[in-house]
C-alpha cells in the first residue's frame, strides 16, 4: 500500500499538445481515487504517468516519499489494468497470472500457491488451463485483475477496465471491483469517462477537462456542491438542466427571470454579498431533473416556483419517465413518476425546487450559488 | 435465369479444370517418369536430347517425344543412381542444404530484431530506413546482383559459401513481413510486460515473437522454397561446380540424363513440400491475417 502525491505535473507531447497540466493532489493510503472526464481530458495520461508509461515534463510525483519520476515501471511496485485486458494470448490463463511472479524468479511452489489463492479469490479455478481466446469478456477481466492482484502491489491502477463489457455484466464487475478493493485495502486510481461508474466505485473523484483538474471530492459532494458548469454538467445522469437568465432584486427578495416565466429565490439560500454582485446581470441558472416536479407534487417543496411547459417526448424508463419539456425557448429535463407521461405536445405544469437551483457566472462559468 | 447459370458455372468450372490440370501436369509427370526405367525413358523422350547425345557420341533411340503419365514397368533405378551410386548428387543436396539452411536462420534472425526496432523505437530516421527497405525489395533481382557481386568480390568471398549466404541473410522482404506483423500487436501488451517486470529481452522473447509465430513460420516457408531454387546467385558468386546447389545442377543434368533427372527433381522437391505440408495453415494465416492479436 502506498499514497501517491503529484506536485504540479505537466505532461507535453512532442509537437507541443499540453495532456495534463498543473496537476496536484494527494491520494491517499488505500484510497479509491476515479480519474473522470470526457475524451481527451488527459485521465488516461495521468494515470500512465503513474505507472511510468508516460515520461512526466515537469512536476514531482511521489509513491509514499519517494520521488518516482524517473524510475522504470517494473520497479515502481504497481499493477495497473488495461482496457484492453492486455492478456498474452500464447498463454495460458495460469501463466498469464504467474507471469509477473516468474520474472521476478520466484519460487514455482509459492508462484503455484498464489495463482491458486488469486484464482479462487476471482472464481477462475477451473479456467486456468485455457487460453484467453478461449473466455468470455468477463472471464478476461478477471484473469486482467488477477494478474495484477497476484503481484500483491503497492498501488492497482485501472484504465477504464470495464469499457468493453456488456451493460449487465459492467455493473456486476463494478461491485466486484468495489469488493476486491475492500478485501485488499489497497490504492486503486481508477479512470473512466462514465460517471456512473465513478460515482459508484470511488471515494473521491477527480473530475478532469482540457488537461486541468476542475474539482476533487466526494461523489456526493461533487452531485451536491459541483464547482463550475462543466462538473455539474458531467455529473449526473440525466445531466443538470441549464438555461441562461437575469438575475432581478424584487419586492426585497431575489428573482431570476428565463425565457419560460419568473423565479423567486429563497432568501435563506441565495442572499450573499456574492450574489448580490449579479443583480441585473445575466447568469447561467441550473436545476437537476429530479428537482423537478409535477405542480400537484408541490406541496412536498419547501420553496416551489410553476413554469408552464410543454411536452416534447417522453422516454419510459419503468421506475419513472424522463419527461422532455420546453418552457419558452428554455429546455428542461425532468424525472418523474410514471404516471407523469404525457403525449407529446400536450401542456404541463411543473413545480421547480427553487432551492435546488444552482448559479453560475456565465463568464467564468464558477458556481455563484 | 437459372440455366444461363449453370451453365456459366459449368464454363468456369471446366476453366479452372482446365488450369488445374495444367499446373499440376509438370509435377505429376515428373513424379510417374521417374519410376519408369533408362529404356522407356530414352523411347519416350530421346528426341528432345538428340543433340546433346550426339555431342557426346550417343544414338538416340526415338524420334519422337511422348508424353506418358504411366510407366510401362516401375523402375526404381532412377533413384538408385540418384541416391547410391552417384555421390555427385548427393554433394549437391548436401550443397543445397548448407548453403540454404543458414540463410533461413540468419534471415529470420536478422528479420525478427529488425522487425522489433521497427515496430518499437522512435527514430527520426526509421522511417526513412523502412523506406530503403522497401524499395530495396522492390527492385528487380538483377538490379542488386551486380552490387551483391562487387561488395563480394572486394570482400574476397567470391567462390565460398558467404558470397550466397550474406546477400540471402539480409534479404529485406522478411524484415518488411515481420515488421507489419509485429507493428499490429498491441502496445498494452508491451506495456503489461513492462510493469510486470519484464525486460526488453523477455519483450521480444516472451511475448512478440510468440505471437509472430505464424509471420515466422511463413517466412520460414517462403525464404526456403526461394533459397532452395536459386540458380543465379550461385552461378555468379561460385565458381566451382563443387561448391554450387543441387538447383544449379539439374539444369545440367536435364539436358544429359533426363530419367535421373525426374528422380532427383523428386527428390529436390521433397524438403520444400514437407515444410509447406507442416506449416500450411501458418503460412496462410501469416500472410492473410498480418498479425491481429485478439486480446
Amino acid at each position: 500500500m502506498a499514497s501517491i502525491t503529484f506536485k504540479n505535473v505537466k505532461k507535453i507531447y512532442p509537437g507541443g499538445v499540453v495532456a495534463v497540466d498543473d496537476f496536484s493532489m494527494e491520494i491517499m493510503d488505500g484510497e479509491f481515487v476515479v480519474l473522470v472526464g470526457p475524451s481527451g481530458c488527459g485521465k488516461s495520461t495521468t494515470l500512465r504517468m503513474i505507472a511510468g508509461l508516460e515520461e512526466i515534463s515537469d512536476g514531482e510525483l511521489y509513491l509514499d516519499d519517494r520521488l518516482i519520476n524517473n524510475v522504470a515501471p517494473k520497479d515502481r511496485d504497481i499493477a495497473m489494468v488495461f482496457q484492453n485486458y492486455a492478456l498474452f494470448p500464447h498463454m495460458t490463463v495460469y501463466n498469464n497470472i504467474a507471469y509477473g511472479l516468474k520474472l521476478r524468479k520466484i519460487p514455482k511452489k509459492i508462484i503455484k500457491e498464489k495463482v491458486e489463492e488469486v484464482a479462487k479469490i476471482l472464481d477462475l479455478s477451473d479456467l486456468l488451463q485455457r487460453k484467453p481466446r478461449a473466455l468470455s469478456g468477463g472471464q478476461r477481466q478477471r484473469v486482467a485483475l488477477g494478474r495484477a492482484i497476484v503481484r500483491d502491489p503497492a498501488v492497482f491502477l485501472l484504465d477504464e477496465p470495464l469499457s468493453n463489457l456488456d451493460a449487465k455484466l459492467r455493473t456486476q464487475m463494478r461491485s466486484e471491483i468495489t469488493k476486491l478493493h475492500i478485501s485488499l485495502g489497497t490504492t486503486f486510481v481508477y479512470v473512466t469517462h462514465d460517471q456512473t461508474e465513478a460515482m459508484t466505485m470511488g471515494e473521491r473523484l477527480v473530475v478532469m477537462k482540457d488537461g486541468f483538474i476542475q474539482q476533487v471530492d466526494s461523489p456526493q459532494n461533487l452531485y451536491d456542491f459541483p464547482c463550475n458548469l462543466f462538473v455539474a454538467g458531467f455529473i449526473g445522469s440525466p445531466q443538470m438542466n441549464t438555461f441562461d437568465a437575469t438575475l432581478l432584486y424584487r419586492d426585497g427578495s431575489l428573482w431570476i427571470s428565463f425565457d419560460g416565466g419568473e423565479l423567486m429565490l429563497p432568501n435563506s439560500r441565495f442572499a450573499s454579498d456574492t450574489i448580490d454582485r449579479y443583480i441585473g446581470k445575466d447568469i447561467i441558472v441550473g436545476i437537476r431533473p429530479e428537482s423537478l416536479y409535477l405542480e400537484s407534487e408541490k406541496n412536498s417543496i419547501s420553496y416551489p416556483g410553476v413554469i408552464e411547459a410543454k411536452v416534447e417526448l417522453s422516454e419510459l424508463m419503468g421506475a419513472g419517465v424522463y419527461l422532455y419539456v420546453s418552457s419558452g425557448s428554455t429546455q428542461l429535463i425532468a424525472t418523474l413518476p410514471v404516471n407523469a407521461a404525457a403525449r407529446p405536445g400536450s401542456d404541463v405544469r411543473l413545480a421547480i425546487d427553487c432551492e435546488k437551483l444552482y448559479l453560475f457566472d456565465k463568464e467564468s462559468e464558477e458556481r455563484i450559488s | 435465369m437459372g440455366k444461363k447459370r449453370y451453365i456459366g458455372r459449368t464454363i468456369l468450372f471446366l476453366l479452372a479444370a482446365v488450369f488445374a490440370v495444367g499446373f499440376l501436369m509438370p509435377t505429376v509427370l515428373t513424379l510417374s517418369n521417374s519410376f519408369m526405367a533408362q529404356s522407356e525413358i530414352d523411347s519416350n523422350y530421346g528426341m528432345v536430347f538428340r543433340d546433346a547425345r550426339q555431342s557426346s557420341g550417343n544414338a538416340y533411340v526415338s524420334d519422337s517425344v511422348n508424353l506418358k503419365l504411366i510407366p510401362d514397368k516401375v523402375s526404381f533405378i532412377q533413384y538408385i543412381v540418384v541416391l547410391f551410386r552417384s555421390p555427385d548428387y548427393i554433394l549437391k543436396l548436401w550443397n543445397s542444404i548448407i548453403l540454404v539452411l543458414p540463410i533461413v536462420i540468419a534471415q529470420v534472425g536478422i528479420a525478427s530484431f529488425a522487425a522489433y526496432s521497427f515496430s518499437r523505437y522512435q527514430s527520426r530516421f526509421k522511417n526513412v530506413i523502412f523506406f530503403s527497405y522497401i524499395i530495396l525489395m522492390l527492385m528487380p533481382y538483377q538490379v542488386t546482383t551486380v552490387p551483391n557481386y562487387l561488395v563480394a568480390n572486394w570482400t574476397g568471398l567470391i567462390n565460398t559459401r558467404w558470397a550466397v549466404i550474406f546477400p540471402g541473410a539480409f534479404a529485406p522482404f522478411s524484415v518488411f513481413l515481420l515488421t507489419k506483423f509485429m507493428r499490429r500487436i498491441p502496445v498494452s501488451l508491451i506495456e503489461a510486460a513492462k510493469l510486470d517486470g519484464a525486460s526488453e529481452w523477455q519483450i521480444f522473447t516472451g511475448v512478440c515473437l510468440p505471437q509472430c509465430r505464424s509471420a515466422l513460420y511463413s517466412i520460414v516457408i517462403l525464404v526456403f522454397i526461394d533459397y532452395w531454387n536459386m540458380v543465379e546467385l550461385p552461378i555468379i558468386m561460385l565458381n566451382e561446380a563443387d561448391k554450387q546447389p543441387l538447383s544449379v545442377y539439374l539444369s545440367v543434368i536435364n539436358a544429359g540424363e533426363v530419367g535421373v533427372a525426374f528422380a532427383i527433381a523428386v527428390v529436390y522437391m521433397i524438403p520444400p513440400l514437407l515444410l509447406f505440408l507442416h506449416g500450411e495453415e501458418a503460412l496462410v494465416e501469416g500472410i492473410t491475417h498480418s498479425g491481429s492479436v485478439k486480446g
